[in-house]
């Protein structure tokens, strides 16, 4: 360059060169991971979210129409023959005063991935209350004294079925995304005529 | 002519070594916080379903089998009961039974008791709910 200096900076050393795009490269690479692992755990946290609060509702239903119960029905005609069990629930429930008949039953029984509610004056299969169901299973216990004894069985000598069940355990599976969410929840039949 | 360029200061060297322990820090707490959130979520609801199923089982218990005072429950991961020897589990639910004044006053204090239960971690450092309910003498 005529009449002008000549401004020179030393160039980069391959050595400069190579440590520099080494470190861009790690801080990308962590923050790819952090941004990925913060991605799963938030699909995660939201799968769960989802589950416990449809679990939630189908739950407090489930207790609601339990404590509402009358007694659990061990087999009834109604239903195609269905019986309460490990897998399927069902009660009598006093209906409104005035109505006639006096008493429904419900039942509460998964098909297809559903939980359904089902009164015995509704057509199959009910109304759905949760969907991705994985499992829904029911124990039954007799209170009485102070002591739970697990249905069916002896209750102080007298050979009792899950009929004279005051007590359900309730233990509901369902998956949420990748996350599977499961609860138990003891639920009393209110109901159930006192003494027994 | 070369121009030479300066090398940095001690004191820019420190901010900046300062600026990114702060970036570092903010990301390791983001991610502390965010694997809490779940495990947090999930105590708090199922603690909602615990209080809910001690009070049922003490109620199915019956008003006079109630012990007075208080006592403790133990509840699993999933909110199922441990049965009556359980010591330790997840959750700890602390149930307080209290008969409170009759409604009738009969000379007795048996008409209507209160029962609070108090759903705790398993070393009773958190609270993660609080339930009340009444029940009275002959009903549930």
């Amino acid at each position: 360059m005529l009449g002008g200096t000549v401004r020179t900076r030393r160039a980069v050393a391959l050595v400069e060169a190579l440590a520099a795009a080494g470190i861009f490269a790690f801080v990308v690479a962590s923050t790819g991971l952090l941004f990925q692992a913060v991605m799963r755990k938030q699909t995660a946290a939201r799968d769960l979210s989802r589950g416990l609060t449809e679990q939630r509702r189908a739950i407090a239903l489930l207790s609601k129409v339990g404590r509402h119960a009358l007694r659990v029905v061990p087999s009834t005609p109604e239903f195609g023959n269905a019986a309460s069990g490990a897998n399927q629930l069902i009660v009598e429930v006093p209906e409104p005063t005035g109505r006639t008949p006096a008493t429904v039953l419900v039942r509460f029984h998964v098909a297809g991935g559903v939980l359904h509610k089902q009164r015995s004056d509704q057509a199959a299969p009910g109304t759905p209350i949760l969907d991705g169901v994985a499992s829904v299973s029911y124990r039954y216990f007799h209170n009485r004294s102070g002591e739970r004894i697990a249905l069916p069985g002896d209750v102080y000598g007298v050979a009792t079925s899950i009929g004279g069940a005051r007590e359900v355990e309730a233990t509901v599976v369902v998956a949420s995304g990748k996350t599977t969410v499961r609860n138990v929840v003891d639920i009393l039949l209110r109901n159930v005529p006192a003494g027994w | 002519m070369t121009r030479r360029t300066r090398a940095m200061t001690l004191v820019e060297v420190l901010v900046a070594s300062l600026l990114l322990a702060m970036a570092a820090g903010s990301a390791v707490a983001a991610w502390g916080y965010l694997t809490r959130v779940p495990m947090s979520k999930r105590l708090l609801e199922r603690a909602l379903l615990v209080a809910s199923s001690e009070i049922d089982r003490r109620k199915a218990d019956g008003y006079e089998y109630i012990p007075r005072g208080t006592s403790t429950s133990w509840y699993d991961a999933y909110g199922a009961w441990l049965g009556p020897a359980a010591t330790t589990g997840t959750y700890r639910a602390e149930v307080t039974a209290t008969p409170v004044v009759p409604l009738v006053p009969t000379g007795t204090n048996r008409d209507l008791m209160e029962l609070r239960v108090r759903v705790r971690d398993a070393g009773a450092t958190v609270v993660y709910h609080d339930a009340r309910t009444l029940l009275c003498w002959g009903g549930l």
